[in-house]
C-alpha cells in the first residue's frame, strides 16, 4: 500500500522541531553541541518560523563580533623568559 | 589536582612536555587571565603561577590529552583561590537585578530584545569588549571560553569543575546578560 511506504521515509518535514524545543536548543546549534539530526530538524524549523530566525541570526551575528572585535592582546615580551626564570630558579630544572 | 592518576615523567620528559605542549599555549592563557583579571600586571601573575603549578604538578597531566584545558582548569582555580580577593575589578554597575534575575532556574525562555543583526553589526569593537568585561566573572568566563576559545560544553565542565547542565544554564544567562546590555547602549547611542 502507497500509505505504507509514506510512513516508512525515516525522515519527513513533519518531525521539524517545535517552537519551545527550538528556543531551547538555539544556543546548542550555535556551539554546534547537537548531532547532526537535531541541527537538520532545527533549521527546518528556523524556514517556517520568523522569531527563531531572527534570534538566530542576532545570536549568530553577536558572536562573529565578539570573535572579531575582542582583541587578542599581545603576550608581555619578558613573560614567557621569566615563567623559564621561575622554573630553573625553584630547583626544578 | 589530588586524587588523580599520576604519571611518571623523567626529568627530560618534563622539560619537552613543558616546552612543546604547555609554553605554545601562553598566548591564550594570558588572554584569558586577562580577560579575568583585567589588569595586565595581575594577568602577568596569574599567567607565571599557573605555569609555576603546571610544573609542580605535571605529573597529574596525561600526555596526549588536553593541554589547553588542564592549563586552563588551573589558571581558573587559582583565579578564585587566590586572586579573586585582590584583583582591581570594575565597580559593578546597575546590573546586579538583571544577573539575580537571570539566577532565578528558568532559563529556557528566549528573551527578546529590540536588538537587530545590523544594529550589532555596526557596533564597534571597545563597545563589544566592555560589555562583556562588564559581565559578572562567572558569566563572562563560560562567553571567554566557549565563543573566544572555542571549548566545547564537556571542556568547560572540566575547566569549571560544574556540571555540564549547568554549564549550558550559565551560557544561556550570559548571552542574555550580554544581550541586554547591548541593547541598552544601543539606545542609549540612539541605535535603536
Ligand atoms: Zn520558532
Amino acid at each position: 500500500m502507497s500509505l505504507k511506504n509514506d510512513t516508512d521515509k525515516p525522515y519527513m518535514k513533519q518531525d521539524a522541531l517545535s517552537h519551545d524545543d527550538c528556543v531551547k536548543m538555539l544556543y546548542q546549534v550555535i556551539d554546534n553541541e547537537v548531532c547532526p539530526e537535531e541541527k537538520e530538524r532545527f533549521h527546518e524549523h528556523l524556514k517556517m518560523c520568523m522569531p527563531c530566525f531572527k534570534e538566530y541570526n542576532l545570536e549568530k551575528a553577536i558572536r562573529n563580533m565578539i570573535r572579531s572585535k575582542c582583541k587578542k592582546r599581545e603576550v608581555p615580551n619578558d613573560l614567557v623568559s621569566s615563567i623559564k626564570g621561575k622554573i630553573s630558579n625553584s630547583g626544578a630544572v | 589536582m589530588s586524587g588523580e592518576e599520576k604519571h611518571k615523567y623523567t626529568q627530560e620528559e618534563k622539560e619537552s612536555v613543558f616546552e612543546s605542549e604547555f609554553l605554545p599555549l601562553v598566548d591564550s592563557l594570558y588572554n584569558f587571565a586577562y580577560r579575568l583579571t583585567l589588569n595586565e600586571d595581575d594577568a602577568k601573575d596569574l599567567v607565571q603561577d599557573t605555569y609555576m603549578k603546571a610544573f609542580r604538578f605535571i605529573e597529574s597531566f596525561e600526555k596526549g590529552t588536553n593541554a589547553k584545558a588542564w592549563l586552563f582548569r588551573i589558571l581558573k582555580n587559582s583565579f578564585i583561590n587566590e586572586f579573586r580577593k585582590k584583583s582591581k575589578e570594575p565597580s559593578k554597575v546597575d546590573y546586579h537585578e538583571v544577573e539575580a534575575f537571570y539566577n532565578s532556574d528558568d532559563v529556557d525562555e528566549a528573551i527578546t530584545t529590540d536588538l537587530r543583526v545590523e544594529t550589532v553589526q555596526d557596533m564597534i569593537g571597545d563597545e563589544i569588549s566592555n560589555a562583556l568585561n562588564g559581565l559578572d566573572v562567572d558569566f563572562r568566563t563560560v562567553i571567554i571560553l566557549c565563543d573566544l576559545e572555542g571549548f566545547k560544553y564537556d571542556e568547560m565542565a572540566k575547566i569549571l569543575n560544574i556540571p555540564i547542565g549547568t554549564v549550558r544554564s550559565r551560557l544561556h544567562r550570559a548571552r542574555n546578560l550580554l544581550k541586554e546590555k547591548l541593547s541598552r547602549y544601543a539606545k542609549k547611542m540612539g541605535y535603536l
